[in-house]
Parts: C-alpha cells; sequence; structure tokens
C-alpha cells in the first residue's frame, strides 16, 4: 500500500517541472552543439578568407559563437544557420574595418606605407595555405591558387559564392544571413562564378 | 545556368577538402572555443552588470529631463529690433561724448600745444 507517493507528486510539481526544463535546456544545448560542431570549420575558412590570417580567423570564429549563442540560442533551429552567418559577416567586417582604420593612422603617423589599403594588408599576413614541407604540392598549389582568386573576389560576391554555393543555404536564406534582397544575393553570385571561372579556368 | 556544375563541384570539394585538413591543434582551438561559448550560455547575468545598466539609464533620463526643463523654463532670448540696436549705438556715441566733455581742458592745452609747435616765432 503506497497511497503516499502519488500524492504528494501531485501536491507538488515542481520537481517534475525542474527536471523537464533541464531536459529542455540540455537538448537545446546538444542541438547548439551539434549545430556549432558542424559549422566551425566552414566557419573559420570562411573567416580566413576574409581576414587571411589563421589565428585572426580563430578569434573571429570564437566571437561570432559567443554572439550567436547569446543573442539567437533561442531562436528555431532552422533559422541557426543564417543567422549564425550573419553574426560571423558582422565580426569579419568589423575586423576589416578596425584594420582599414589603423592602418590610416598609422599611415598619418608614418608608420605604414603610402598605400595601405585592404589588399596590402592581407598580402602582408601569412599565408595558411603555405605547403609545409613534405605537402602535397599539386593540391596546396590548387588551394592556393582558389584562395586567391576567392580573396581576390569582392567581400559580398565572395559570401554569396561560399554561402550558397558551399555552405549550402538557399537563396532565401542566404539573403537573410547577407541581409540583402534574393535578387541581390543572384547577381552577387553570378558575378562571383564568372570571376572565379575567369581566373581559375578549368579548375580541377 | 546551374548552380552545381562541375566547376562549382571542383571548387567545393576543394573547400572541403581544405577543411578536412586541418591540423589537430585548430581542431582543439575549435572546440574550445565551441565549448566556451556554450559554457557561457549557463552562466547567470551578473547582477552588478544589471545594476550599472539601470544606474546609467536612470542618469540619462535625469540629463534629458534636466535638458527639457530648462528649454522649457528659459524661453529663448529674442534678437534685439534694429530700433534697439540703434539706441544701443546712440548710447554708445554719449559715452564718448561725455568723454570728451570730462577732458575739455586737457584738450584745450593740446590745442594750444599744436598752435606753438606750428608756430614757434609767433610764441616768442
Amino acid at each position: 500500500m503506497t497511497p503516499r507517493a502519488p500524492a504528494l507528486a501531485l501536491m507538488d510539481p515542481a520537481p517534475t517541472m525542474t527536471s523537464s526544463l533541464e531536459s529542455a535546456t540540455s537538448s537545446t544545448e546538444a542541438a547548439l552543439d551539434r549545430f556549432l560542431r558542424d559549422v566551425e570549420r566552414r566557419a573559420l575558412r570562411i573567416a580566413e578568407l576574409g581576414c587571411g590570417s589563421r589565428d585572426v580567423a580563430l578569434d573571429i570564429v570564437q566571437d561570432a559563437m559567443f554572439g550567436f549563442v547569446r543573442s539567437y540560442a533561442a531562436k528555431p533551429v532552422g533559422d541557426w544557420a543564417p543567422l549564425f552567418h550573419r553574426v560571423l559577416d558582422s565580426r569579419i567586417t568589423d575586423w576589416q574595418r578596425r584594420q582599414r582604420v589603423r592602418g590610416r593612422w598609422f599611415t598619418r603617423l608614418g608608420f605604414g606605407g603610402a598605400d595601405d589599403d585592404e589588399a596590402d594588408l592581407l598580402a602582408a599576413v601569412p599565408d595558411p595555405a603555405e605547403p609545409g614541407p613534405g605537402g602535397r604540392a599539386s593540391d596546396d598549389e590548387a588551394t592556393r591558387a582558389l584562395d586567391a582568386a576567392l580573396r581576390a573576389l569582392p567581400a559580398r560576391q565572395r559570401q554569396a559564392f561560399l554561402l550558397r554555393l558551399w555552405e549550402g543555404l538557399d537563396v532565401a536564406a542566404t539573403a537573410r544571413a547577407m541581409r540583402c534582397s534574393e535578387g541581390s544575393v543572384k547577381t552577387h553570385l553570378s558575378r562571383a562564378l564568372a570571376t572565379l571561372r575567369q581566373r581559375l579556368g578549368a579548375f580541377q | 545556368m546551374s548552380d552545381h556544375d562541375d566547376f562549382t563541384r571542383a571548387v567545393t570539394r576543394r573547400l572541403d577538402a581544405s577543411v578536412d585538413g586541418l591540423d589537430a591543434a585548430t581542431r582543439s582551438r575549435l572546440a574550445q572555443a565551441r565549448h566556451a561559448a556554450l559554457a557561457s550560455r549557463r552562466r547567470p547575468v551578473r547582477t552588478w552588470l544589471w545594476g550599472g545598466l539601470a544606474a546609467t539609464m536612470a542618469g540619462g533620463f535625469a540629463i534629458a529631463f534636466a535638458l527639457g526643463l530648462h528649454l522649457r523654463v528659459a524661453p529663448p532670448t529674442p534678437a534685439p529690433s534694429s530700433e534697439l540696436a540703434a539706441t544701443l549705438d546712440d548710447d554708445f556715441a554719449e559715452d564718448v561724448r561725455a568723454d570728451l566733455y570730462t577732458d575739455l581742458d586737457f584738450y584745450a592745452w593740446l590745442s594750444d600745444q599744436d598752435a606753438v609747435a606750428s608756430n614757434p616765432a609767433g610764441h616768442l
């Protein structure tokens, strides 16, 4: 005879609610972990193509992860990819802006050259795709050529190309990530493809 | 034009390969970043942060209120009319004339001195 236990359970529902809340939180966290684990490497490469340095790219991706988790973790899972890439793009743009301002000040103070623009800054940082000893020369050459072609693209075209064709977002999600219209995404993508085909030729 | 033709497939394959070939140190740093971001979600927002935010907002409202009150209490000063400006000019001229009257003896002596300087023989 155990009538007491069910009665207590009915009178005090708090433990059940707490445990369901905890399980919901942990399942969200598990979903977030899966999502970030899936996207983090490609995010690193996208950041690397935007800033030209792996260390800086790692900082940018970490910052983007923090910003995404803080602001958008409660959003529906289907919205996570465009939102994460929006945060990532914002961090990359911030970094590029800071570099431009810093370059301008360095030039004024006489520490920099007269032509300190973005292209020169990117050229100054070490190339992460630089082949190491014993590396596969042809593969590395192809990767370097691809990296150079992607870096030479205007930022919006590169973003449209990477999000739409590599990240696999549809046009609407890409437009959401880029904060522009779907027509703009198509235009940027078309121009990016034309330039890449011209630069890389028969890329294998 | 198909988005996924041979060219784009080759490019994305190359990009995938570059991601798959990331070194262990980089992968480890990415994992650390992910864990830190997820851990930040579990941490409660510090109460002092909210207190500081509330104090800043209260200060801002107080300044805005004081500014608004000042603008309401003190109406803007109207520019002087042309008539008033003319009166002010006259007052200034009056001041100059009053100075002349006060030092009349000095100006008379100065005039004598000029006459003596221009005709020294007559003076003798």
